[in-house]
């Protein structure tokens, strides 16, 4: 894996800002990108993260800020100058052509003359000049061959239309794949998909980001692909990137509470504390006591957000023995996942508000209770991540 | 026919124990009767072929009023002169007068001149017609370039602009430069159809927009992308647009009448009339003899592009 520190930047983002009629769509983003790196973007929809990546392709003009690849400024640079190569959600197949020709157009373009491309040119080409007929050849040697590694072999002739979706998604990665970009931009490129051929395809992602060493940089609103596939992670929500970094960091150190709720399925708990006129941390009545770390007196009315990813959750129907701070709520539902159980907490003193979710290992004491069974929950101090009002961490010791 | 035999056996327990009919809002001593199932049943399935049948009279009826002038036209051809002013609407002849009215009209007037003379028109209209139209539709219907809206607005309102008003200063401009009795003259004032470009539009704008970005990265120019990619995806527009475009003009009196007064370069419609004013004068027979031959091929183009023209305007 190529961490930040490998610092060769190869796909570099300065100051890029963008905005379509009143909305900014983009607002100073700054990205480096290793050589190699499989990067994702990822945020809810309408956050900017296509945009961002079309920015990349050449297809939308920023307002502002610059694109450089390999230390070269790429702004001025039509699309298919870039060295990109992109496949789009929708696969963007072209409809009349078959699947040779869909996967071979990149190169006609690049290796033939205009006039040697046409559809007519293409019988007459052998007779007019060798060297075309040469150069087609090869490109059809080069279809077959990547066709075989995608396991397209079998379906050169079909149109996009006769194709599953996977089969079109396969297309569409070899279409791009042929002409050996330097960096590869997909725009949710699995989203069209059912769920299991998502996580096959997924592993055959990573599998080529192995095989190819190139760039990628992957847009998606799932986190759990984004989590599971790249190297490192943007993390973007109205036009800006509120972190960037490796899924490890975003999952246990995240900067802001959005971060934090985005990354992590189920997702993190959230517990609003308030300072009481004596200065001790209140939730609801369970006084917390001072926060341990935390060297100054909180003003009374301060308030923080202590957030708890469920896994470190303690639950039980006796007081728990392992844990700093604890108080009683009540189970609200059960959810088996096979491995682990979601164990959904409701505070009987602000009921909805205060749901909570716990992930405990299947068999647990808990298994057999019933709906609305009193239970104790806690969590150690170590576990906890503090936000203040603004949602930014609080990260001093 | 065992099935069949075993079915009314068993089915009055069944019907007598459900009461599926009381939920159609009937009165229950229908459930009572045995067989009121199947009398609705029967009552549903009548219905419905009442109303298949007058849809389909209704059609048929429309059929008939839009197809009688042809049949008219046909069998006028084929009938002796003093049978057509009988004003007998028999459908068939009395006295089949055979091949001869053909025979006359082929004889008299230069029907395939006439003939020559449409397909030369109509298909330099429609070239240039699409050669404009198809690029024109493309920038209207995907590219941004600021003003795309008020030029498509302007087509708009170019399509309530009939020919009539710019007939006159058409035909002064030719005039005046010596372009009259052309094909050129013919064609000119069609060669720029808003309607082409406004039925292209609307089919292009639905063409996906990944697909010209793929393309653009690909490495693809506009023009390629346009007439490689998105013009076979429109084929159907294109077609629905061409009958039009043919029919319109292979058909077309007013304009030819003002600039043609060369017999020899008359197109269809415009030889007719110098044939029926000069040659035949009241030769009816003749005269739907050459209509027919004339007519021919607009229907055996209409037949052939049947379906793409359908898609084209059902899309």
């Amino acid at each position: 894996m190529l961490g930040p520190d490998a610092l060769h930047v190869d796909l570099a983002l300065r100051g890029i800002a963008k905005q379509f009629g009143a909305t900014m769509v983009l607002q100073d983003i700054d990205l480096a990108i290793a050589p190699g790196e499989f990067i994702s973007l990822v945020g809810p929809s309408g956050c900017g993260k296509s945009t961002l990546l079309r920015v990349i392709a050449g297809l939308e003009q920023p307002d502002r800020g610059s694109v450089s690849l390999a230390g070269r400024c790429i702004d001025e640079m039509a699309p298919s100058e870039r060295d990109v190569a992109m496949v789009f959600q929708s696969y963007a197949l072209y409809p009349h052509l078959s699947v040779a020709q869909n996967i071979a157009l990149p190169l006609e373009m690049r290796q033939l003359r205009w006039w040697q491309r046409w559809p007519i040119a293409r019988t007459l080409s052998g007779l007019v000049s060798r060297q075309a007929k040469a150069i087609r050849l090869q490109i059809n040697a080069d279809v077959r061959a990547l066709a075989q590694t995608l396991q397209l072999d079998t379906l050169l002739h079909r149109k996009p239309m006769q194709l599953s979706g996977g089969q079109r998604q396969r297309v569409a990665l070899a279409r791009a794949m042929i002409r050996a970009p330097r960096v590869f931009l997909m725009d949710e490129p699995l989203s069209n998909l059912d769920a299991r051929l998502r996580v096959h395809l997924r592993d055959e992602l990573v599998q080529l980001h192995r095989r190819l060493r190139v760039t990628f940089v992957y847009v998606t609103h799932d986190q759990s692909e984004a989590m599971t596939m790249s190297d490192r992670i943007a993390v973007m929500d109205e036009g800006r990137i509120l972190q960037f970094g490796t899924p490890k960091q975003l999952y246990s150190d995240p900067d802001n509470l959005q971060v934090a709720r985005f990354i992590g399925s189920p997702t993190i708990n959230t517990l609003c504390v308030e300072a009481d006129a004596s200065g001790n941390w209140q939730y609801f009545d369970t006084p917390l006591g001072a926060i341990p770390g935390r060297q100054q007196q909180p003003q009374p009315g301060e308030r923080l957000t202590l957030a708890v990813r469920p896994e470190y959750l303690s639950v039980a129907v006796e007081p728990i023995v392992a844990c700093d701070r604890q108080w009683p709520m009540q189970l609200h539902r059960i959810e088996h996942h096979g491995a682990d159980d979601y164990v959904f907490l409701v505070d009987a003193r602000a009921p909805g508000d205060t749901a909570l979710i716990a992930r405990l290992p299947a068999a647990s004491s808990l298994e057999r209770a019933d709906p609305g069974t009193a239970v104790h929950v806690g969590f150690r101090w170590s576990d906890v991540m503090r936000f203040d009002a603004a949602g930014l961490r609080v990260r001093e010791p | 026919m065992m099935r069949r035999s075993a079915a009314p056996r068993q089915a009055p327990a069944d019907w007598s124990a459900d009461d599926t009919v009381t939920l159609y809002g009937h009165a229950t001593s229908h459930a009572q009767v045995p067989s009121a199932r199947a009398h609705w049943a029967g009552l549903v399935r009548l219905k419905r072929a009442l109303i298949l049948l007058a849809a389909h009279g209704a059609l048929l009826a429309g059929a008939a009023v839009m197809l009688l002038p042809f049949v008219w036209m046909l069998v006028t051809s084929v009938r002796p002169a003093n049978e057509i002013f009988r004003g007998s609407l028999l459908p068939w002849p009395e006295h089949f007068h055979g091949w001869g009215h053909y025979h006359e009209a082929l004889a008299y007037v230069p029907l395939v001149r006439f003939m020559l003379n449409g397909v030369l028109v109509c298909s330099g209209i429609l070239a240039v017609q699409l050669l404009v139209a198809i690029p024109a539709s493309y920038a209207l219907a995907k590219l941004r370039f600021g003003s795309e809206r008020i030029l498509f607005y302007l087509v708009l309102a170019a399509l309530c602009v009939p020919i009539q008003v710019t007939a006159l200063p058409l035909y002064l401009g030719l005039a005046q430069v010596g372009g009259l009795n052309t094909y050129f003259a013919m064609m000119l004032p069609f060669f720029l159809s808003v309607f082409a470009i406004f039925l292209l539009r609307q089919s292009l704008k639905t063409f996906p927009d990944d697909i010209l970005q793929a393309a653009r990265l690909d490495g693809m120019s506009e023009f390629e992308i346009l007439w490689r990619i998105v013009v076979p995806s429109a084929r159907s527009s294109i077609a629905a647009f061409a009958v039009f475009s043919l029919v319109a003009h292979w058909n077309d009196l007013y304009w030819p009448m003002i600039v043609i007064s060369d017999t020899q370069l008359a197109p269809p419609p415009l030889g007719m009339m110098f044939f029926a004013t000069a040659e035949t004068g009241s030769d009816y027979g003749a005269l739907m003899a050459g209509a027919t031959v004339l007519t021919l091929p607009l229907v055996l183009i209409f037949l052939m592009a049947r379906r793409r023209f359908i898609q084209g305007l059902t899309m």
